[in-house]
């Protein structure tokens, strides 16, 4: 294996669902080349998530890695640490905890209902969210860090949504 | 010369300070461009667009700065350009500000 391809393994060993660009940036090589060698490292996973291509080491099954390319979210963590607290609670509850506008929750509970993460429950009027799978979930937290462009991207959206928030 | 005021240094012709100031303010505004524009590209809402292009109209100021440090453009024109940004990032910011209650009416009627 070419000293390249065997950095680029490394890293996604290290960051499983590193997306495509920060593996360009983290290290320093071209798109073309990075394309080339992922495409010849073939028991390395892809799976697209929100419009991004993240790769991950073997040995994570289509949940994890979805839940791990989610994960890279500072604000779904801190979304998923207040339901791994509280259990079963309300969406209003959950954004006062975290400290975000209702928007800025709805739009990461797209993500995290869609891929089971979390569970929406209805029961007549009333809204209540939980984790799927809560320990499994907490697990996954440790392996993944939010990159210093993703925590700013994710504080930039939380300042603008509750700049813009109606009041409740 | 001397300029009432003035600090900083010179290395020949180049003002160290001005241009030390002009980097920071390049680089400070276009890391706030990209988390806008990657930030809009996630929410696609008209207030994202806003406030992302009012972004984009902060970081021309220093480009205007370092265009009219090099000479491509005269200290009035700078001066005008410059107070054109402010206005262009204000209307921005008040048009999303405007926009919130449009996209909430709706909400609002189904009440």
């Amino acid at each position: 294996m070419s000293e390249t391809r065997a950095r680029i393994r490394r890293r996604i060993e290290r960051e499983p669902g590193i997306h495509f660009r920060a593996l360009t940036r983290a290290l320093d090589l071209a798109t073309g080349q990075v394309q080339y060698h992922l495409g010849r490292l073939e028991d390395v996973r892809v799976e697209r998530v929100s419009g991004r291509t993240h790769y991950y080491p073997p040995g994570y099954d289509g949940w994890e890695r979805t839940a791990l390319a989610l994960l890279r979210r500072e604000t779904a963590r801190d979304v998923i640490a207040a339901l791994y607290d509280a259990e079963e609670t309300r969406p209003d509850a959950v954004a006062d905890r975290v400290g975000i506008a209702r928007s800025t929750l709805e739009h990461h509970l797209d993500g995290l209902v869609d891929s089971d993460i979390v569970a929406k429950h209805r029961n007549g009027n009333r809204v209540t969210l939980s984790l799927v799978r809560p320990d499994a979930t907490v697990a996954l937290l440790r392996t993944v860090e939010p990159s210093l462009a993703e925590r700013l991207t994710d504080r930039f959206e939380r300042l603008v949504d509750s700049l813009l928030e109606e009041p409740q | 010369m001397s300029i009432p005021g003035h600090v900083g240094g010179h290395w020949g012709a180049l003002h160290v300070d001005f241009t030390i100031v002009l980097a920071l303010s390049v680089l400070a505004t276009a890391a706030l461009c990209v988390a806008g524009v990657t930030a809009y590209r996630r929410r696609g809402s008209r207030a994202y667009l806003l406030v992302t292009l009012a972004l984009a109209a902060l970081a021309t100021q220093p480009l205007l700065g370092g265009l009219a440090m090099a000479g491509a453009v005269s200290p009035a024109t700078h001066h005008t350009l410059e107070h054109g940004a402010d206005v262009v990032v204000v209307l921005l910011v008040l048009g999303a500000v405007y926009d919130v209650r449009k996209a909430a009416q709706p909400r609002e009627v189904s009440r």
